[in-house]
């Protein structure tokens, strides 16, 4: 029963690549935002509590990579193993890249409009973007080029990998020792 | 001494509505439980912006402030009060410190107070007999009351009185560690936007939708709802909230400190529908744009935004006078000095609307500072010059404490203190400049003997350039003396640059 149910979840080494692409969507926008941030920042904080304020944000991403990355495992679970299980490399990395590109895509086209007005469009664009990750995610598997193309991409992003989980377990850490000692 | 959680403190508030219900029975209710102690409590209450220049408490020709000034009828008034910056941090740090910006180092908008002032501060040199809370609607100020979080017993989140159901903050959750959370996620001055992570924003933005109802025009506030960043609010609850607070520390069995930094009427103005065009238009003399005005605004659009910004201080002196006789009623004034002031104060002239400025005029310093004492029957005026640095001091005085001797402040006259017109008052700016580093873009005022000296140095093509008024002649800072009266600008001249050389070479020395 156990092990049935942990067939329905996807092979490690397919979870890995994906979470790569998850990662570097991800932590790399987040990292990219502060380095944005930092000139005004040091003005202000000392060199520790820029690196603080990086740790938060670090493990903070990395737990929006835990997430995006749930879910993709949970509809792995619960959708038939053709639809995503057994493809979950390519269909997994396309919808994580398709929709956090239009999530980026979103947060910079409304970057310097009022908040008020940003939350006018938000829903209508989750939606779609979640419709057209879903779109691009189920053709991807489809189409050999493309195909190929994600399985390429996200096989790559694991170098990325070598930096970036160190970073989050580091931040982690960082950001327990802060508030429990 | 009997200390409450936030949580029990929380408990005992009464929700808004209830409390607005029942305001009229505060009185009866509260007076009987009052704790008698020996010690007196200490309420200070700042409006943040709140301009002395536009205030008929000090000769301002609209009667924008009836209350106060009935208040003000038993109570000491400071005729040359000044901010120590000319905006939010500098000028709440130094409140909080008793130090001028370029000793406590808050000189930038989201700055704090340099960690080795951490226990030289208002509440943790009144002390832990005292019970200490301590409340703000403005961000950049909450920043300092993170940063003092130890030495308070409560301080409550700045959405508490707020209208909208906007998510409590990220770093609330981070009790142990209040500050870094806090520019990590929450301070949307980084960027107003785009805040921090990749969904994290979509947390903020979802909670956004409901604001739409507050920004436009309503039959209470014809000019849209008064709102900080995207925290709407109206200001008789939030007034009403802060009675409930005091009228609950009163009933505790400690004598208390309750710190209030309230964000009316800082910009937008925006009163509420029974000040809007109540007052007559009155002469506003021109002035000439200043080269290092941001804003360029014509003199009809300040005239405009100067009627709303009386309007809203109306508003405000109405709620202040509320409050003020809701604790005078419960009895809570007989054993409390109230200190009523302002961080800062708001320019509408020379092309400027607001205090995000470099500019150092009279009225985005000049600052109404009233303060009650127990069982004060009758006025007094001071007009000797005084700043915000002096409020520490003062306070810890009435306690029968002594100041640290690092403290730049004075005990005010009336408290201790004695009249002093040959004192020096510096404000100072220097929102660009790190606060690491010594000032070399920076605004620095210098009051002494009616005179004002202000010296802008380090802004692109404005690099070293002095005026010199006579505030006692010239009011409106028309008439540029520095290259006439040469004897008054070489002595003035000389102590601004030495004590600007001074505060650089403590920092370098540390």
């Amino acid at each position: 029963m156990g092990q049935n149910m942990l067939n329905r979840l996807p092979l490690f080494k397919d979870i890995v690549p994906v979470y790569a692409v998850i990662a570097f969507m991800i932590q790399v926008w987040t990292i990219g935002v502060l380095f944005g941030q930092l000139p005004s920042l040091s003005n202000f904080l000392s060199i520790n509590e820029i690196l603080a304020v990086v740790a938060y944000r670090i493990a903070e991403s990395f737990m929006e990579c835990l997430l995006v990355l749930g879910i993709l495992m949970v509809m792995s679970f619960i959708l038939p193993p053709r639809f995503l299980r057994n493809v979950f490399v390519v269909r997994g990395a396309a919808f994580a890249m398709c929709l956090l590109s239009l999530i980026i895509l979103f947060w910079k086209r409304f970057e310097s409009d009022p908040g008020v007005l940003m939350s006018d469009y938000i829903q209508i664009w989750t939606v779609a973007a979640l419709l057209l990750a879903s779109l691009i995610s189920y053709a991807s598997a489809k189409i050999r080029a493309v195909s190929d193309f994600m399985d390429w991409v996200s096989d790559r992003m694991i170098v990325f990998l070598y930096i970036l989980m160190p970073l989050s377990v580091v931040s982690l850490i960082m950001v327990l020792i802060r508030n429990v000692i | 001494m009997s200390k409450l959680s936030r949580r029990d403190f929380l408990k005992l508030l009464p929700g808004v509505s209830t409390s607005l219900a029942f305001s009229s029975l505060y009185p009866s209710l509260a007076s009987p439980l009052l704790r008698v102690s020996d010690k007196p409590n200490i309420i200070v209450l700042i409006l943040d912006a709140m301009s002395a220049r536009n205030l008929s408490l000090y000769g301002y020709r609209r009667e924008t402030v009836p209350h106060l000034s009935r208040f003000a009828e038993r109570a000491t008034v400071y005729h040359a009060h000044y901010a120590a910056g000319n905006f939010t941090s500098p000028g709440t740090a130094s409140i909080l410190t008793g130090m001028y910006p370029w000793s406590h180092r808050a000189i930038n908008i989201k700055g704090k107070i340099k960690s080795s002032l951490l226990g030289k501060d208002l509440f943790a040199l009144v002390g832990p007999e005292y019970f200490r809370m301590a409340f703000t609607q403005n961000m950049l100020a909450d920043v300092f009351l993170r940063q003092f979080r130890a030495n308070l017993e409560m301080h409550l989140p700045l959405t508490t009185f707020h209208l909208n159901d906007k998510p409590s903050l990220v770093s609330e959750k981070f009790q142990s560690d209040p500050l870094i959370p806090y520019y990590a996620f929450d301070n949307p001055i980084v960027s107003y936007s785009v805040l921090s992570t990749l969904l994290l924003n979509y947390r903020n933005v979802l909670s956004w939708k409901d604001l739409k109802q507050y920004s436009i025009s309503s039959d209470e506030h014809p000019y849209g709802t008064p709102f900080n960043t995207y925290n709407y609010f109206h200001n008789d609850i939030v007034y009403e909230g802060v009675q409930q607070v005091v009228l609950n520390l009163a009933q505790q069995s400690s004598p208390f400190l309750a710190y209030f930094h309230l964000f009316s009427p800082h910009e937008p103005y925006m009163p509420r529908k029974e000040f809007v065009d109540i007052f007559p238009d009155i002469d506003i003399p021109g002035k000439p744009e200043h080269p290092l005005s941001r804003g360029k605004e014509k003199l009809t659009a300040l005239i405009g935004y100067r009627k709303h910004y009386d309007e809203f201080v109306a508003n405000v002196d109405s709620e202040v006078g509320l409050l003020v006789d809701a604790l005078d009623q419960a009895g809570i004034l007989q054993n409390t000095y109230l200190f009523i002031l302002a961080d800062h104060g708001e320019l509408l002239e020379r092309g400027e609307q607001g205090h995000i400025t470099p500019l150092m005029y009279d009225p985005v310093l000049h600052i109404p500072l009233i303060v009650y004492a127990p069982g004060q029957e009758t006025r007094r005026d001071v007009f000797s010059p005084t700043s915000n640095v002096d409020i520490l001091p003062t306070i810890l005085r009435i306690l029968g404490k002594d100041s640290p001797p690092s403290m730049d402040g004075k005990v005010l006259p009336g408290f201790g203190g004695t009249d002093d017109d040959e004192r020096s008052i510096f404000s100072i700016e220097a929102k660009r400049n790190s606060a690491f580093l010594p000032l070399t873009q920076t605004s620095i005022s210098m009051i002494k003997d009616h005179k004002k000296l202000i010296h802008y140095l380090g802004y692109p093509g404005y690099e070293d350039s002095f005026e010199l008024y006579d505030l006692q002649d010239d009011i409106e800072e028309l008439d540029d003396l520095f290259t006439r009266d040469v004897l008054s600008a070489s002595i003035m001249k000389d102590e601004l640059l030495e004590a600007l050389a001074t505060a650089n070479h403590s920092l370098r020395t540390g």
